[in-house]
Parts: structure tokens; C-alpha cells; sequence
């Protein structure tokens, strides 16, 4: 994988997280879950400033960015805050996959800015109640 | 997990890939310690093993310690685990072995401890960063981000 395909496949990933962060929080409720519409719109908030700059990333090498598709399956049901827990868990998990192999196939800045996104995504993934891993992204 | 990741450690220092996707480059064996990957192997786990030997220190002067310690030590024996086969013998003998000064105060050795991991965490980061393989690399920044992860829960 070259590191462009690397930075367009991580760019796919926070499309999707977006997208579906969007729709997880119009399923929750500010008033009934508080933590939990607040968690819910930080990832939000991150993932967007995340597509954001990886968009300007591909675009300085002159490529054009990945763009957004339609509309994506979600992970799971959403109907109580369990579940929007379990779906929040699998976006993150797999966000921080792909920001794994993002690290795996480029070097330099960009390699960089894909350790600091491996963090985020890691402790993102605990903030939803998943259990820490010794190797977050890997396997 | 530990085994699996062992075996992209080995190979992460055995064959060096490009990161920019331009072909791979070989290195000599992980037995030689001029090879880069293997010098950023050995500093890690030198650096892995010293928050060991802090940690299992701490927990055996009071061993009344949360478990989340425990796990805490798990976690580093995994990571020493995962790259101990890719640093020759003889750099893991000559590593220093000195003992851990374990401070008086429960309370302050779990700060010193918290500051050590801190250092630990982006240790990891720096050495993915030098890490000219990039599966070695992506072992390194998981492996970072895990004790990040530790961090935050021991903050809670």
C-alpha cells in the first residue's frame, strides 16, 4: 500500500465515522443521556476536524481526496444507549485500525500525525467502555 | 496476541519495508546490532523492562495497590514479550539493570510511576517514528497508545 492509498483509506474511514456519528447522535438524547450525547458529539467533532485535515493532507500532494459516499450500514442496532455504546466501540475499533496501517505505510510527518490519530482512537475507544488492549489497532 | 506480534517484531527488523512504498530494502539479521531497526528494538525494550522493574516494585512495597497496576505490569511483559526475540543477546545482558527506587509515600510513587509511563508513552511514539520498517513501526505506536491507554484509566 502506498502512502497515499494509506492516507485515502484513512480518509474513508473518518467518512464513514462521521457519517455515522451523525446519525448515532440523533439517536441519543442530550436531556436522558448527558455523558453519553456529549461523548457522542466530541467523537463527532473529532472525526470531522480528522476528514478535514486528512482532506487537505491528499490534497497537498495532489491527489484528489477520497469522497464521501452516500450513505454507510451501521454497525449494529441503535435504538437504547447500549447500543449506541457498541456502535460507537466498533467505529472506534476500526478507526484505529486503520490509523495502525496508516502508521505501518507512511514515514515522516505524515507518520507522525497518524500516531497522535492511533492515540486518539484508542482512548476514544475506552471513553465507550472499551476494555484498554496491549496492542490498540493491531489483530 | 503476544506470540503474533512477536513474529511482526522479528520480521519488522529482519526486512526493513519502505514506507513510501518504493520497494523494500534488506537489512542484515536481527543478530546484527548495526541494523537500525534493531537499535530502536533494544531501546524499547530497555526502556519497556526499566517501567517493569518500577512497576513490579511498587506493587511488591504496597502490594495493597489497585489491580489496575497489575495489569499495568502485564501489559509491559507483553510488550517485552513481543520484542525480545528481535534484540540480540547480548544487548538485553549489557541493558542496566539497576534497581528501582520505590518512594516512600504510596500516594508519590503512584505519581512517579504515572510520570515514567507518561515518558514511556512517548518514547514509544518517537521510536515508531525512527522505526524503518513499517509493521515495526505500527508495533511500536500500538504499543504506545496501549500505555495511553493505562494512563487514562489511571487517571479516573
Amino acid at each position: 500500500m502506498t502512502p497515499v492509498e494509506a492516507l485515502q483509506k484513512a480518509l474513508a474511514g473518518e467518512h464513514a465515522a462521521v457519517y455515522l456519528y451523525g446519525l448515532l447522535g440523533g439517536q441519543a438524547s442530550e436531556s436522558r443521556q448527558p455523558a453519553l450525547f456529549s461523548r457522542l458529539t466530541a467523537a463527532f467533532e473529532s472525526h470531522r476536524d480528522a476528514r478535514d485535515r486528512l482532506t487537505v493532507l491528499i490534497s497537498a500532494k495532489g491527489v484528489d481526496p477520497e469522497a464521501a459516499e452516500a450513505d454507510y450500514m451501521v454497525p449494529g442496532p441503535v435504538a437504547t444507549p447500549g447500543q449506541l455504546e457498541d456502535v460507537a466501540r466498533t467505529i472506534e475499533g476500526r478507526v484505529t485500525r486503520t490509523y495502525a496501517e496508516l502508521v505501518a505505510n507512511t514515514a515522516g510527518r505524515d507518520r507522525r500525525e497518524a500516531i497522535t490519530a492511533l492515540d486518539n482512537s484508542a482512548l476514544r475507544e475506552l471513553g465507550f467502555g472499551a476494555p484498554p488492549s496491549d496492542f490498540p489497532g493491531l489483530g | 496476541m503476544a506470540a503474533g506480534v512477536a513474529g511482526i517484531a522479528a520480521a519488522g527488523c529482519a526486512s526493513s519495508g519502505d514506507p513510501e512504498g518504493g520497494g523494500a530494502t534488506a537489512t542484515k539479521a536481527a543478530g546484527d546490532d548495526t541494523a537500525p531497526d534493531v537499535a530502536v528494538a533494544t531501546t524499547a525494550l530497555g526502556a519497556i523492562r526499566s517501567l517493569e522493574r518500577a512497576v513490579a516494585a511498587t506493587l511488591t512495597k504496597y502490594p495493597a495497590t489497585s489491580s489496575s497496576l497489575r495489569e499495568v505490569l502485564a501489559m509491559h511483559r507483553a510488550h517485552a514479550a513481543a520484542l525480545v526475540d528481535a534484540v540480540p543477546d547480548q544487548a538485553q545482558a549489557s541493558a542496566d539493570p539497576t534497581p528501582y527506587a520505590v518512594p516512600r509515600s504510596r500516594d508519590r510513587a503512584l505519581v512517579v510511576l504515572a510520570r515514567r509511563e507518561q515518558g514511556l508513552h512517548d518514547s514509544l511514539g518517537g521510536l515508531a517514528m525512527r522505526a524503518q520498517s513499517g509493521d515495526f513501526a505500527r508495533l511500536l505506536a500500538s504499543m504506545g497508545s496501549a500505555v495511553g491507554q493505562r494512563l487514562a484509566l489511571w487517571a479516573t
